[in-house]
């Protein structure tokens, strides 16, 4: 049992009682190996943490205001809602009978439809994982791991044609992420990857679909930084490169560039309700700004005598 | 779903008012507090509250005798939630100190602003999901079954949100600068 095993454990919470890997071995590891130990108390004070979070004062009041209601001599309690969120007593009645019309078919639909969705997020996520680990042994794990629960979970889910496309490109690229390592042909991945985002979200963003402009956003801001410009930082340190991969180099550098000039557009004529997500993808992007720009200068500079 | 845990099994279909009131005394916290550290609006919390409660009381024949009250109430809050998320199409996250109608002594301010600072972490880094996972887990210390099927994945879909959650923020606290 290594360090990875055990901090896995330890990050998935599973009770230090993961079949195949005796608790003792697992406790004898901790006590041993100091990294794995920190990790332990920083999870342990996290749970804590969250734990302690207060609740705001007016929590309680809100309780009794709803228990004098409840009070009430109707059986049915007038809970009008307030504030901000104001929605008539017609409308959350209305909402009920909808949902007891439908057999409680409302309660499953939507958190499924959030499961389908999620299914995308954890495949981009599976990707990067992939990409981001070191050792190929480490990439076959995180290969095994993951693969046959989230190949289940894409045929199981109900996803849109563009989701279901993009579920099994991620799918199928796994295998190859686990098999290569050169950062180069990575970039050129998850560029293609960044490309589909960047659809995804235009689409999305001319739909007014506001929730997956932020999902699309954070999954295009977290391509970029962690796929793309983290292995271009990685060619750059490498040294030099050959004729044809320069040119690929350039290539991807003159994408990157683009999409952010047409995040750019696209922040311009989005609705109010996406930009700020959209927003948050440039904020990434900018924050690099010019790191394409950098690149291209630097690569001029080379070249004068 | 059945936990050991729990208390003497409630038949919500028979209790009146009065009996009602004691389960809402009784799981108050717990759903208010779901409802609070996914979308970190008191007011929000609020209504959503009183909305899983209505609902849990106009639905109230359909709870199972010898089904655990408490999950079956997250469960309501949790669809509250997504409800209002597909109502407004996104969750705008307010801040906690900024809220202007949070009516607190400026003490009480600072006290939520150190104390909820994980919770802005966690609204500004976790999907709505992977923050639900991980508070069922933390908080209310469900079982990844219980979860799964609260928020609608997978057993093996609830471990990665709660993976995803903790990694991200034991990262964002070990970063963050020390006061």
């Amino acid at each position: 049992m290594d360090c990875h095993n055990v901090q896995q454990i330890l990050l998935s919470d599973d009770g230090l009682s993961v079949e195949g890997f005796p608790r003792a071995e697992l406790s004898n590891h901790i006590a041993q190996c100091e990294d794995c130990r920190r990790l332990q108390s920083d999870l342990a004070r996290l749970d804590e943490e969250w734990r302690a979070i207060p609740l705001p004062a007016s929590a309680e009041q809100a309780r009794d205001d709803f228990l004098a209601r409840l009070s009430e001599p109707t059986s049915a309690p007038a809970f009008a809602r307030r504030r901000r969120f104001k929605v008539s007593r017609w409308l959350i009645a209305a909402s009920i009978l909808v949902a007891l019309g439908l057999g409680g078919g409302l309660f499953v639909a939507i958190p499924r439809a959030e499961a389908s969705a999620d299914v995308v997020e954890r495949l981009v996520d599976w990707n990067l994982s992939l990409a981001r680990a070191s050792a190929p042994e480490e990439r076959n794990r995180i290969l095994a791991d993951h693969a046959s629960d989230l190949s289940r979970d894409v045929r199981n889910a109900s996803l849109p044609t563009e989701d279901k496309d993009l579920a099994e490109a991620l799918l199928a690229n796994a295998p190859w992420l686990a098999r290569n390592a050169d950062p180069l042909a990575e970039a050129d991945h998850f560029n293609e990857l960044a490309n589909k985002l960047f659809k995804r979200l235009s689409r999305a963003s001319r739909g007014g679909d506001a929730r997956r402009v932020a999902q699309s956003a954070r999954l295009y801001s977290r391509v970029v930084e962690l796929g793309i410009e983290s292995k271009m930082d990685v060619i750059e340190r490498s040294g030099a490169l050959d004729f044809e991969r320069q040119r690929r180099l350039e290539r991807l550098i003159l994408s990157d560039s683009d999409r952010m000039n047409a995040l750019v557009a696209l922040l311009e004529r989005a609705p109010d309700s996406s930009r700020k997500e959209i927003r948050r993808a440039l904020k990434i992007t900018n924050q690099r700004p010019n790191r394409a720009a950098e690149r291209r200068a630097e690569k001029k500079n080379r070249k004068s005598p | 779903m059945v936990r050991d845990d729990d208390p003497p099994r409630q038949n919500l279909g028979e209790l009146g008012s009065d009996g009602f009131a004691a389960v809402v005394r009784e799981h108050w916290t717990s759903v208010y507090r779901l409802v609070y550290c996914s979308l970190g609006d008191a007011h929000d919390a609020e209504d959503l509250a009183q909305e899983t409660f209505l609902r849990a009381w106009n639905r109230r024949d359909t709870f199972q005798p010898g089904t655990c009250m408490r999950v079956w109430l997250l469960r309501i809050a949790a669809n509250a939630v997504c409800d209002l998320a597909r109502r407004r199409k996104r969750l705008t996250f307010i801040t906690l100190e900024h809220d202007p109608a949070d009516e607190q002594s400026p003490a009480r301010h600072l006290e939520l602003a150190e104390a909820g600072a994980i919770l802005r972490i966690a609204l500004e880094q976790l999907s709505e999901m992977t923050r639900m996972v991980f508070h069922l887990r933390v908080q209310e210390d469900l079982s990844f079954r219980d979860i799964a099927e609260l928020v609608g994945t997978t057993e093996q879909g609830a471990r990665w949100h709660m993976h995803q959650a903790r990694t991200k923020l034991a990262k964002s606290l070990s970063d963050k600068p020390s006061a």
